[in-house]
């Protein structure tokens, strides 16, 4: 399981959602990011550049 | 304490022959919601008046051998993220422990205007994700089989309702597993449809790309009489298929017989550690349907772990966006497992989640490939029976790949069956997939399954 995210980067994310944290929740949350780092380096690098999302608008 | 007779379409039979009144129907739910709510916490509010309003017109029409159909009577819930025209809809959350809609959820008037009658709202984690939590305006619903155990999430009312048999049939949503994952743990049927076949509009949101709406039962056979009655076109909800909607009861009975069954084994052999009982189960699953006349084979996808990472970065990234004007302003007044879920969620980027997008379109496509000479998947519908309530881990989803989320990726039709008991006696479920928008040839598996088995002779309570 990879380590959890970088601190400064968890910090600087927190407050961009606009989110204060007590130290127990900060502590909880920082822990699980390692699911996050796990799940994003799953998925880069994507195999082929041209692949749309899944997302993509059709009028 | 009144017993319900067992299932929905066989109640529905006996009300056809004026055997049985709605209204005692109606009172028979009602009583035994109120004996078995203190331990379950089923319901997190009943609707005494409006049920027995419902139930006396039905009764009414029964009498008048003018009955809508086999819906007309019935004693449903309704999970409480479904929007109820003057009675609280809260998602289980203080946050909206006031709301009370001025309209009814899409699914609640279609099944209102089939004749069924509404017993109450069902618990729910914290607006369909955050559970089981201890610290909201309601206790977390707990497992008739078992209840110092977990039900699965996040249909949890509407498992333990059903498993309970105070109504026949209550509403779910699915975005990861929330229909299929108490309909397991409860020994339940339980369809996440195709994802646009059944409105989602009143539904209060969770990830707007893989929300699906649907039915949890007793019966596969509930099921699709459950189904039949909220799927179709919605002009009002963007995801709705414009397209008739299937017919889900004409081949219920035509049984297996040619179809071509592909075991993912992987997903719930290699992939994640699951129990002996759910292997077993799932074999089982292969054998009866095999027996039937199905011709079943091992079929290969990806690995698990690319439908996890890419599911639930989605899944939390479109649930941050819900919330976040709530959980900028009110973070301390969610429970604890849902704002440290939604927080985790904000640490997700944009570029993040369009690769998940990326990955989706791309699993989309082996997917269809790989079920290019099948007609149906079947694997485990979850890892193990349920576990203690007080042990579930604040981010058990996250924690190991789920065998759900894959097929609400692909937004594939998914069924969970009951196929049999495990350790403590606890109820496992196997999944059936079709492809999209063949959810009767799901229901049709499903129903074959159970006629050729037993398992549907044992209750809960």
């Amino acid at each position: 399981m990879p380590e959890p995210m970088p601190e400064k980067l968890f910090d600087a994310l927190i407050a961009h959602a606009g989110l204060v944290l007590t130290p127990a929740q900060r502590a909880s949350i920082l822990n699980a990011s390692r699911h996050l780092t796990a799940a994003t380096e799953r998925l880069r690098p994507q195999d082929q550049v041209a692949l749309e999302p899944a997302t993509v608008f059709r009028p | 304490m009144t017993e319900l007779p067992l299932g929905l379409a066989a109640t529905a039979r006996l009300i056809a022959a004026r055997q049985i009144s709605p209204v005692e129907l109606a009172e028979s739910a009602l009583t035994r919601a109120a004996a078995l709510n203190p331990v379950l916490h089923a319901f997190i509010r009943l609707t005494p008046e409006l049920a027995r309003e419902q139930a006396r017109a039905a009764e009414a029409r029964q009498m008048q051998g003018a009955l809508k159909g086999p819906l007309d009577g019935i004693p449903i819930g309704h999970k409480d993220i479904y929007e109820t025209a003057g009675i609280p809809t809260t998602g289980h959350s203080r946050i909206l422990e006031n709301h009370v809609p001025d309209r009814d959820a899409t699914v609640v008037r279609a099944w209102a205007e089939a004749g069924t009658v509404t017993i109450g709202k069902t618990a729910t984690h914290e607006f369909a994700w955050g559970g089981p939590s201890f610290d909201l305006p309601w206790p977390p619903a707990r497992n008739p089989w078992d209840p110092s155990r977990f039900t699965g999430g996040s249909s949890t009312g509407a498992g333990a309702s059903v498993a309970a048999g105070i109504v026949l049939g209550a509403t779910g949503s699915d975005t990861g597993g929330s229909i299929r994952g108490p309909a397991g743990l409860c020994g339940l049927a339980g369809i996440k449809p195709t994802y646009g076949l059944c409105s989602r509009t009143g539904v209060l949101p969770l990830a707007h790309s893989l929300d699906t709406t649907g039915p949890i039962a007793w019966t596969v056979e509930d099921c699709a009489l459950l189904l039949r009655a909220m799927a179709g076109h919605d002009p009002a909800d963007p995801s709705s298929a414009d397209r008739p909607a299937p017919d889900l009861l004409g081949g219920l009975e035509g049984g297996v017989k040619g179809l071509r069954i592909g075991i993912i084994r992987h997903f719930h052999e290699q992939d994640i550690t699951t129990s002996p009982a759910v292997r077993a189960g799932v074999d089982h699953l292969a054998d009866v349907l095999r027996q039937e006349g199905a011709v079943v084979s091992e079929v290969t996808l990806p690995p698990l772990a690319d439908f996890h990472a890419a599911g639930w970065l989605i899944l939390m990234s479109e649930a941050h966006a819900v919330h976040e004007p709530w959980l900028r302003a009110r973070f301390n007044e969610y429970g604890e497992i849902l704002r440290e879920r939604l927080a985790l969620a904000a640490l997700v980027t944009a570029a993040d989640y369009l690769q998940a997008q990326r990955r989706r379109r791309w699993l989309c496509q082996q997917v269809k490939a790989a079920m290019a000479d099948l007609d149906l998947l079947v694997t485990a519908a979850q890892a193990t029976e349920a576990p203690p309530i007080d042990q579930v881990p604040k981010f058990a989803s996250l924690e190991q790949p789920g065998l759900t989320i894959p097929f609400n990726l692909t937004g594939q039709p998914a069924l969970t069956v009951c196929t049999g008991f495990g350790a403590g006696g606890m109820p496992v479920g196997a999944q059936i997939i079709g492809k999209p928008f063949e959810d009767a040839m799901v229901l049709r598996a499903g129903h074959a399954f159970e006629r050729a088995t037993n398992w549907r002779a044992r209750r809960a309570m």
